[in-house]
Order: structure tokens, then sequence, then C-alpha cells
């Protein structure tokens, strides 16, 4: 390679990076933890929020008691059959404000004795903040399609994706001596080039695939617009069920058992868990069935997905469906999942959250590295000034890092502590999460990094032993018990992990330089 | 319950050929000679990797295997060095001359940042999407048109931004241009006659 190639690519990687890296930390780390996206939504769902289970034969006669009573709910209404993973309510239904935008969720069951219990609540949706974080990185503003933190986030991938390039091509030349090499004693930035290496090579694949997703799970509008625009012209891209002339009457939908019966005739493993029905009553009715199909190639991060017209059953689109997807569909699909990690089960969510929680530690080293480039040796007695940016660079990577899992824990605890029947808990649950997230990067502006970067760690495993204490303490055997369990089992390897890293900074903070941007 | 055996099993497996491969490595700082050099080691990771994605399909799908595999490679493969004996590699006796070269052009080199970035970031957008339509409309007759426009999409993408992360290797961008405006006359003339032609 010519060494004028090499510096060039020196430079993207650096500028890439350091552009990209903050940003992307916060999106690995809360994309980490949302791999349990329904768990956590599960462990924060507190009692009085519940409505009683009802049995499989019941869920006719419930639909059909909703829909006489709420005709709104025709809209768009979800029902979660015993296989779901929420079990909040049977059935719910979303109201949105034409004015304001403001949405009330309501949920509806039957008692023990068969009364219809309908009510409206307030559900804390941890999982689906967190899922948010992960796809704007928490830059705030814009609705939910075209949120300004995913078309940001869409711009910082296209930038990780040239800076995984460039990574690459600066290690090769030095490849046959660097690979899994890790020189603790030679200094400290040889140190942690080592650590930036062997997370970034060993995962290279990983992070091409999330780094191409995350670019068309942003801008798949635009570039759709370009196709067809250039190439499609006046052919459709898509099809669209035509309208059928059949008699829309609610008492005419399909019994939930027709609905599985008719997907088992494509897909014999699938397991229906979630119906979301919309436009009900409509020449446009549909339901799209989400079900496990565990170990499968499926499109969705927990289930795979089906769409049909609940008064017939007829197939709307069935490509998402492993058996019929094909070749092309497979890749397709294959996008897909290997950004959700939905294609093993449970067994792949856990080796995601590794490989998102590696992820995040690959652009924490990137920046620590660009700040040890920058830090002006100490020679002699006397003291160096160390330049802004370096000093800057120093205290928001020590802030951002600790501040998105403070920020976190401040949300966990927000949902787990506050009554959530009583408050806006969407709101407060975002609250907690600037707050705590703004306050770590404050404390790092008031005092030397080290410091901060001690109390934060410190502050950050009283706030997990909290979490693990108020899971404790609201433990419910029969409905939650296992996750209450894989809940406090993370907290307390977190917890090992921070509690190390707390421990290992104590020792070192003797050794600092006086005048190092951290100290 | 029976899902635990085969899937524990596999992990062990996986962990296993992963300290093999490892050990192989001649970077490894697990022992002070090495004991098994690159090729037996790959080869007996290959194997211990094959009897795992065999156990794992109990639980998945081949494709959902080889994946689930792969992601659990990249894991481990990223925390086993992380467990050093040594402070660095000492069995590793090759050395490693740098391939670096400087080129005639060094002294008075200019990066062209700028006219770079911005000209294959326009230029790369109308390439990929004819490039990636042909390759959509190559695909057999039966893929139904949903899957059909989703793949070209999808393509759209890799194909944007590798040329972006690539064009810095050159000395001069604007014969790298002009390259890639004959490719996209070449696509999208290419593209008329399938789409039309064929």
């Amino acid at each position: 390679m010519r060494l004028e190639a090499f510096k060039n690519y020196q430079q993207v990687h650096i500028w890439t990076g350091i552009l990209s890296g903050l940003l992307l930390y916060i999106c690995f780390v809360a994309g980490a933890f949302t791999m349990f996206k329904a768990p956590l939504n599960q462990w924060a769902l507190q009692a009085d929020q519940r409505l009683p289970a009802i049995a499989y034969a019941q869920y006719d006669t419930l639909i059909q008691e909703v829909l006489a009573a709420h005709p709104e709910a025709a809209a768009k209404m979800t029902v979660n059959l015993p296989q779901s993973v929420s079990q909040h309510a049977p059935v719910s239904w979303v109201i949105e404000d034409p004015d304001t935008h403001a949405t009330t969720t309501w949920q509806a069951s039957f008692s023990p004795e068969g009364k219809l219990l309908v009510q409206s609540t307030q559900l804390s949706a941890i999982g689906d903040f967190l899922d948010d974080l992960h796809r704007t990185g928490g830059i705030p503003g814009g609705d939910d399609h075209d949120a300004y933190g995913i078309l940001v986030m869409g711009l910082v991938a296209a930038l990780y994706f040239v800076a995984i390039v460039s990574g690459l091509i600066i290690f090769l030349p030095t490849w046959f001596k660097d690979l899994f090499t890790l020189r603790k004693r030679k200094n400290s930035k040889r140190f942690w080039v080592d650590f930036h290496n062997i997370l970034g090579i060993t995962a290279l694949p990983f992070h091409i695939v999330i780094a191409v997703t995350t670019v068309v799970f942003a801008y798949h509008d635009v570039l759709y617009g370009a196709m067809q625009q250039w190439v499609y012209k006046d052919a459709p891209m898509f099809t669209r069920p035509a309208p059928t002339e059949i008699d829309r009457d609610f008492s005419k939908l399909l019994p939930v058992t027709k609905l599985d019966e008719a997907i088992k005739t494509l897909e014999p493993k699938f397991e229906p868990a979630v119906l979301e029905y919309a436009g009900l009553g409509t020449p446009r009715a549909r339901v799209m069935i989400g079900g496990k199909l565990d170990g499968e190639w499926i499109r969705g991060p927990e289930y795979a997905y089906w769409v049909s017209d609940p008064y017939t059953a007829i197939s709307g689109y069935s490509a998402m469906l492993p058996s019929l997807a094909g070749a092309t569909g497979k890749i397709v699909n294959g996008f897909f999942t290997l950004h959700f990690g939905g294609f093993g089960g449970a067994f792949v969510h856990w080796v995601y959250f590794g490989l998102g929680m590696s992820g995040a530690l690959l652009f924490l080293t990137g920046n620590i590295i660009w700040i040890e480039a920058r830090r002006k040796k100490q020679k002699n007695a006397e003291s160096v000034a160390q330049t802004r940016s370096a000093k800057i660079m120093a205290r928001l990577t020590i802030g951002v890092s600790l501040g998105t899992l403070i920020g976190i824990a401040f949300a966990l605890i927000a949902v787990k502590a506050l009554p959530q029947k009583a408050l806006d808990i969407s709101f407060w649950q975002q609250v907690a999460y600037y707050v705590g997230f703004l306050l770590s990067i404050a404390s790092t502006f008031l005092q030397s990094p080290v410091r901060a970067a001690k109390q934060l760690l410190a502050l950050l495993c009283i706030l997990i032993v909290a979490l693990i204490a108020l899971t404790a303490l609201n433990v419910d055997r029969a409905f939650n018990f296992s996750t209450d369990l894989s809940f406090c089992f993370i907290a307390c390897i977190l917890l090992v992990g921070l509690g190390a890293t707390l421990f290992h900074i104590h020792k070192r903070k003797a050794f600092l330089p006086t005048d190092s941007v951290w100290s | 319950m029976a899902e635990i055996l085969p899937g524990g099993l596999a992990l062990a497996l996986c962990l296993i050929a992963t300290a093999v491969f490892y050990i192989g490595c001649p970077n490894q700082q697990w022992f002070a000679k090495r004991y098994l050099t690159f090729l037996p080691s790959l080869l007996m990771s290959l194997v211990l990797l094959f009897i795992a994605w065999w156990l794992l399909l109990d639980l998945m799908s081949g494709l959902s295997a080889v994946f689930t595999l792969l992601c659990l490679e990249m894991l481990f493969l990223g925390l086993v060095p992380f467990a050093p004996k040594y402070d660095a590699p000492v069995a590793n006796t090759v050395s490693a001359k740098s391939t670096l070269v400087r080129g005639e052009s060094y002294a008075n080199h200019k990066p062209q940042w700028l006219l770079k970035s911005i000209g294959m970031f326009v230029l790369g957008f109308p390439f990929a999407v004819f490039t990636s339509s042909l390759m959509g409309w190559m695909a057999p007759d039966s893929v139904p048109i949903d899957i059909r426009s989703q793949y070209i999409m999808w393509l759209i993408t890799p194909l944007w931004l590798t040329p972006l992360s690539l064009v810095f290797f050159f000395r001069r961008p604007l014969s790298v241009f002009s390259a890639f405006v004959v490719l996209t006359c070449l696509a999208f003339g290419l593209l008329q006659i399938v789409k039309y032609g064929g």
C-alpha cells in the first residue's frame, strides 16, 4: 500500500470515527438493552395496570364485545394471544387526539365472571422507550416515523460505514503483527489501539451489517423515491390488495382459530401471538399476525409476520414467512433479522446483547485513542497545557458513556418506583433519562474528568443495586418471575463489570500525571 | 429443558473452537511455545464448529444455525484475547515487515478531501440505483414485485457507500469519476435492455 493512501485513510478513520463515535455509543448501549424490549416492558408492568388473562376460547367473544361497546377501536386494535410476551391485557387500542396528537391507550378483558372490563391506561413501555433511544440516539424532535434523530443516525451510520472500511484498511499493513495482539505494558495508547483492533476486527461483519441496515432504516423513503423516479417510473413497486366488495360487518370477522388454521397451511410451525387489526369495518380491513417461529429466518425481532384479510383469511403479503420467501426474499428478510437478531430466539438475543456491548466498547476505546494521541506528554517538571479539543473530548467521552447508562438506570428506577396509574409515566421516564444523562455530562465539566468518572461509576453501581432491590421487593412469583430473575442477572453482570472498572480507575489514579487531560 | 442440552453443548464447542483457533494464531499470548500451527488449528476449530452446527439444528434452521455460530464466534474471538498470560506475543518469530511504500507522489501529495468525498457521494448514488435495479431485474421472474423492489432498495446502500469508502485510494479522483459516469451509463443502458428488450 502506498504511504499516502495509508495516511489518507488514517485521516478518514479519525474524522469519521470521532464524529460518529459518541452517538453510536448511545445507540449501541440502548440497542443492546432493546434486545430485551418485550421482557423489559413486562418487567415494568405494575399490578394495577394489568387486566386478567382469558382463555383462548374467549377471545372471539371479547373482540366482538369490545367492537360493539367501543367502535373506535376498529381503526387499530391489538390482540395479545396467550403465547404473546406482552401480557398487560388481551385486547388494547390507541386513540389519538387529532389536534394535539396525544394518545391514550385503552385495554379490555373479561372479569372472572365474564363481564367486560375496559380501562384507559398509562403503560410505561420502557422497552419501547429504549428502542426509541436506540433509533434516535436520544435526539429529540420530529414524529415517530421521521424523527430527526433517525435521520441524523442515518447519516452517522454512513460515516460509520466509511469508518469501518477505513479502519480495516489502516489495519491491513500490520495485520500479521497485530491480529489478536494485546500489548499491555508498552504504553497506554498501544494498549487502547490493540483493544480497539481486537473488538473491531473480530466483529467486522456485524458492524458492516448494522451500518448498512441503519442507513436503510433511516432513508428507505428516499431510496424508494429514487427508484420510482428513475427506474420504475409509472410501474408499481408494491402490490396493493384490491378492495373487495363483501359484507364488512364486525360480526363477520373470522374467529381467531380460523386465522390460525389459515396460517398453519402456509407455515406449519407458526404460533400466532399478536394480531394487529386495522381498518375493521372498511374495505381496507387487514390483520397483521405476528407469531413465534423460533430458530427460523424471520422478519421481526421477536415474531414472523403474515398479513391477511380478517374477513376472508386470503393471504395479502406472505413474503415475510420463511417458507414462502424464496432466495431473494430470504436476502431481504436477512437484512432485517441480522439487525434485530431475531433468527435464533432468545439465545441469539443474548449473543446480540453481547455484540452490542462490545460495539459500545469499540466506540469508547476509539475516543480514548483519539484523546491519548492528542495528549501532550509532560516533560521534566514543567507542566504542559493540553489542547482544548482533547480536554473537551475527554470530558464528553466520560460524560456520555456513563451518562447513557445513568440515564437508562434513572428511567428504569422511575418506571419501577413511581405509581404509573397516577401520572403520565412515559413522560416521566423520558425526563428521568435526560436528567441522568445531562447531569452526568455536566458533572464532568465541573471537576476533573477522572474524579467525575469515579463518582459517576459509584452512582451507577448504587443505582443498579437499587434496581435489583426494587425488583426483588416487587417480585411477582406467579406472573413475572423469570423476567425478574433475568433482569437481576444482567444487573449483576453490569454491576461486577462497572465495579471492577471503578476499582481499576481508583488504583490507576495515583499514576496519572497531574497535568493529564484526565486529571 | 430439551433445548438446553444441545444449545449448551454447541456453546461449549464454540468456545473450545475459539480457544483452539487462538492457540494456533502466531500472536497468541497464552503459551511461551506455540503448540499448534495455524492450519491444523483452523481445521480443528472448523470441525468443532461443524459439530456445533449439527447440534444447533435441533433448535433452529440450518441458515439460522450458521449465522448464530458466526455471531457467537465474533463474540468469543473478541473476548479470548483479553485473557492473556503474557504481556505481549512471545512465540511470533516472523518479523512482520510493513507493506507500506513511499510512492513518487508522496512529497507533493494532496488529499483532495472535499472533491473526493462530495464527488463520490453524488456520483455513487445514481450508479448504485441503476446497478442494484439491474441486479434486481436479473432475479428470476418468479420473484414477486414487492420482494424485487425491496431487494433492489437494500442493495443500493452497500453499492453507494463502498465506492465512497474506497475513493481515497486514488491519486486522480477525476479519472475515477469519469469511470463511474461510464459505469452508470452502462448500468442504465443494460437496465433498459433487460426491462424492455429481453
